[in-house]
C-alpha cells in the first residue's frame, strides 16, 4: 500500500523524504556522550619505629602478688603501690607514611615475657588508637598493657616482643 | 428546428462513452505514514572507576577491578581501601535498544606533576535495551602500576558514547 499511495502522490513522496532526514536528524542529535572518571592513590610504605619499649619498671612481689597497669596515655596503677618502683611507660611507636593517608593499627593480645632462666610472665596488650591520620605524613601510636606478677614469682629480668601491624585503610 | 448531423451524434456518443468509462480507472488509496519520536539519550556517571590505595613495589604489577567492582591486586602490590568499577546510568525511549562503546580502550592518570599510569578499559556491554526507559552499564580497568611508581594521586579520564540503534 505505502508504495502504491507513493507512486500516485509524488509529492507525497516529497514529504515522506522530509521527514526521514528530520528523524535522521534527530537521531543524531540524540547520540550522547559523557566522561567517567578513573583514579587511584599511590602510597608511600607505612613505617613503624619503636620509640620506645613497654617498661614495667621494678615489681616486688614477695610477699603478694602484684597488678600494674600501664595505659596508652602514660598513667600508671599499681594494685601495691610500695611494690610498684622505677619507671614505668608505655611503648611509643612512631608511624611514617604517606600525608593525609589513614591507617589502622593492630597489636596482639598478650606478650610474653621471658627471663634468661626460663620463667615467663603474661602482659596483656592495650592499644592506644585503633586508627590514626598521617598528618604531614606522620603519627605517634600507643601500647600499654598490664602484667600480674604472682606472690613469689622468680626474680630477674623478663624480656619479650609483641607485633605491631600498621596499614592503610 | 433542430436536428443532429449523424457526425455529431457521433461525437456525442464518444463523449458519453469518454465519461462512462473514466470512472472505472479513478483509484484511491491510503497510505500508511510513521515516525517515532525518541527521547533524547541522558548518560550519567553514577560511579567513578577507583582503583583504591596501592602501594607499590620494586616490579611493575598491575591491579584490576572487575565490571562487579571487585578488584585483583598484582603480586607484590598493596591495595586499600574499596574499589569500585565505573558505572553510568542511561536514560531515553523505553523498549530501545542504544549502543554503547567507550571512544578509547586506554586511559592516562596523571599525578600533575609528569608521573603517569595506564589504564586498560573494557566493557562488556556493547548494546543495552532501555527497559522501563533507562539502563545501566559498567566499565572494568586494569591499572599499569609501574616499579616503586611514586606516590601521589592520579587521576584521568575517559569517554563513553550512547547512541540508538
Amino acid at each position: 500500500m505505502p508504495r502504491r499511495f507513493i507512486t500516485s502522490c509524488p509529492r507525497t513522496c516529497v514529504g515522506a523524504a522530509t521527514v526521514l532526514c528530520a528523524l535522521l536528524a534527530s537521531t543524531s542529535a540524540s547520540a550522547t556522550a559523557v566522561a567517567g572518571a578513573a583514579s587511584v592513590t599511590i602510597v608511600a610504605p607505612v613505617i613503624a619505629r619503636e620509640e620506645a619499649p613497654l617498661a614495667f619498671g621494678s615489681i616486688d612481689s614477695s610477699s603478694s602478688g602484684v597488678v600494674l597497669t600501664v595505659n596508652p596515655d602514660g598513667t600508671t596503677r599499681c594494685s601495691r603501690a610500695a611494690s610498684c618502683t622505677g619507671r614505668a611507660s608505655p611503648a611509643i611507636f612512631a608511624l611514617t607514611g604517606t600525608a593525609g593517608e589513614r591507617v589502622g593499627v593492630t597489636v596482639t593480645d598478650h606478650a610474653t615475657l621471658s627471663s634468661a632462666a626460663g620463667d615467663s610472665l603474661q602482659v596483656a596488650l592495650t592499644l592506644g588508637s585503633p586508627q590514626l591520620d598521617l598528618i604531614a605524613g606522620k603519627a605517634r601510636v600507643a601500647i600499654g598493657g598490664e602484667i600480674i606478677v604472682p606472690a613469689g614469682q622468680a626474680p630477674g629480668g623478663y624480656h619479650g616482643a609483641f607485633h605491631v601491624d600498621v596499614d592503610y585503610q | 428546428m433542430t436536428f443532429f448531423s449523424t457526425k455529431r451524434l457521433g461525437a456525442f456518443g464518444a463523449v458519453l462513452t469518454l465519461l462512462a468509462v473514466s470512472p472505472s480507472y479513478a483509484s484511491t488509496g491510503n497510505g500508511d505514514a510513521s515516525v517515532k519520536i525518541l527521547r533524547a539519550i541522558t548518560v550519567t556517571k553514577s560511579a567513578d572507576l577507583y582503583f583504591g590505595k596501592i602501594l607499590p613495589s620494586a616490579s611493575a604489577a598491575t591491579v584490576a577491578v572487575a565490571e562487579s567492582g571487585a578488584r585483583t591486586c598484582g603480586a607484590g602490590l598493596g591495595c586499600y581501601d574499596t574499589a569500585s568499577s565505573g558505572a553510568f546510568h542511561v536514560v531515553g525511549t523505553n523498549g530501545e535498544v542504544v549502543s554503547v562503546s567507550l571512544d578509547s580502550t586506554t586511559a592516562t592518570l596523571s599525578d600533575g606533576a609528569s608521573h603517569a599510569m595506564t589504564v586498560d578499559l573494557g566493557t562488556s556491554t556493547s548494546s543495552l535495551t532501555l527497559a522501563g526507559g533507562a539502563g545501566d552499564f559498567s566499565v572494568a580497568g586494569t591499572l599499569n602500576v609501574g616499579a616503586n611508581q611514586v606516590d601521589g594521586t592520579y587521576t584521568g579520564q575517559y569517554s563513553v558514547s550512547v547512541n540508538y540503534q
